[in-house]
């Protein structure tokens, strides 16, 4: 049995497509059969950051309907035999999803996977209940400033009201992940810091993403920032990755900036 | 013709002393500004100007029925809940009871008692307390109202509080202990 985790966040532009796909490729790359699932129907956008869009035939509202079933929705990865996409449909909104459908689906993936990731449209809505209903576990996408935290909070609150573990009684698992940490922002003290972050939500912490400007270039070429050896964004999310397979990787400090190279501790040193 | 109709909370005031009347309106012009005075006993033309010119609502002689002494708490009921959940944004907890919350209550959360309140841990939330006691400590964020006042600008942030009524006049005042009890 696979385990399902929606990537959510309330706030939209944090992260969370870029978090899901980064993610689904470096579960891939550790050996898990891993799928992930674009549920912001009306404004795909995860198959563009993977570099599939040409390949989209059926997506998720075919499968609704039942004119297409799972295996001919399914994208397979070229570059990575365990990887799989499903795509959200462009043109149809919201209201195709439905309860009995989406749970149908989603024990079908858990059936024949190892992960399965939801990439939730921000706010609270349609589509985002779907992704909490059946998910084991939530990822709480953050950035280190007031509104996303406070909206991730509006969030995890509704998790625990809303999904169906956390109703028949059981927990279901939270992580959080602040993405897009700014260390000369963290510097100036004009980002808010983890351990405030963490007070605040208080929930467990997946792992630190830092800022990092190859994430746009990366969207915009479709090959995720993981895929890129030297990026620093790209390592985290290969860390978090291990994490999530169960590999006991210490957190790095990615507030603090790495060594500005000898002109920046030059331009230090007249401060 | 549009009829409305309204449940307004009034200051029931018995004046017995001109100066004192003064002295207390003086003292606690804040929290009287938004609210209506009901005034008994001698109101003197003085006192209506003074008032007027503060631009506090008032209304005199006015009979009503409630009994004085039980106007507190005819909403609230005895008895202790306690709160051992952090109130998340978007969360609103309302309670006649006295409540103990022991964990964080954050920006965008709501907490409302009929009865007395203590806030262990960082209120940055939105708190309506109409009991006659409350030990929380505010932040920048927060919003508090105790017994229809707004009191949320008298207090520094970061340090506990006590605010309690002490015959009909809010008394805020930092607390200097140390609480080790939870």
């Amino acid at each position: 049995m696979g385990i399902v985790f929606a990537v959510i966040s309330g706030k939209g532009g944090v992260g969370k497509t870029t978090t899901s796909a980064n993610l689904a490729i470096g579960t891939a790359m550790e050996g898990k059969k891993t799928v992930v699932v674009d549920f912001d129907i009306g404004q795909r956008n995860l198959d563009m950051i993977l570099g599939l869009e040409n390949r989209v035939v059926y997506d998720i509202t075919h499968i609704m309907d039942g004119e297409a079933n799972l295996s001919q929705a399914l994208i397979k990865d070229k570059k990575n035999e365990n990887l799989y996409f499903l795509a959200a449909s462009q043109t149809k909104d919201k209201s195709v999803l439905e309860r009995d459908k989406v749970k149908h689906l989603i024990d079908d993936l858990k059936e024949n996977f190892d992960y399965i990731f939801l990439d939730s449209p921000a706010g609270i809505e349609g589509g985002f209940e779907h992704t909490i209903h059946y998910a084991d576990n939530v990822i709480v996408v953050v950035n280190p400033e007031v509104s996303s935290i406070r909206d991730a909070d509006r969030v995890i609150g509704l998790v625990d009201a809303k999904s169906h573990k956390a109703k028949a009684g059981e927990t279901v698992g939270k992580f959080l992940l602040i993405n897009r940490i700014d260390p000369e922002l963290i510097e100036k003290n004009e980002m808010i810091a983890t351990d405030d972050i963490l007070d605040i939500l208080s929930v467990t912490l997946l792992g630190k993403v830092p800022e990092d400007k190859r994430v746009i270039d990366a969207s915009n070429t479709g090959k995720p920032v993981i895929l890129h050896k030297e990026s620093e964004a790209g390592k985290a999310y290969r860390r978090i990755s291990k994490r999530l397979c169960g590999e006991d990787v210490p957190f790095e400090d990615v507030e603090n900036a790495p060594s500005k190279g000898i002109m920046g501790k030059i331009k230090g040193l007249f401060k | 013709m549009n009829v409305k109709q309204y449940t307004i909370k009034v200051f029931e005031i018995m004046v017995d002393d001109e100066a004192g009347f003064l002295a207390f309106v003086e003292k606690n012009e804040v929290l009287l500004r938004r609210h209506l005075l009901l005034l008994k006993g001698d109101v003197s033309p003085e006192i209506e100007t003074f008032l007027q010119k503060k631009e506090i609502a008032f209304t005199k002689n006015i009979p009503t029925t409630s009994s004085k002494k039980e106007s507190q708490g005819f909403t609230k009921k005895s008895g202790l809940e306690i709160l051992d959940k952090m109130v998340r944004s978007g969360q609103e907890i309302a309670t006649q009871k006295d409540l103990l919350a022991l964990k964080r209550i954050n920006s965008g959360a709501t907490i409302k008692t009929e009865g007395n309140l203590i806030a262990l841990s960082t209120v940055e939330g939105a708190i309506e307390c109409n009991g006659d006691f409350m030990l929380l400590k505010p932040s920048k964020k927060s919003y508090i109202k105790f017994n229809g006042a707004d009191i949320s600008q008298e207090m520094e942030a970061d340090i506990f509080y006590k605010i309690y009524l002490k015959q009909d006049e809010i008394i805020i005042s930092p607390y200097k202990g140390v609480i080790s009890w939870a």
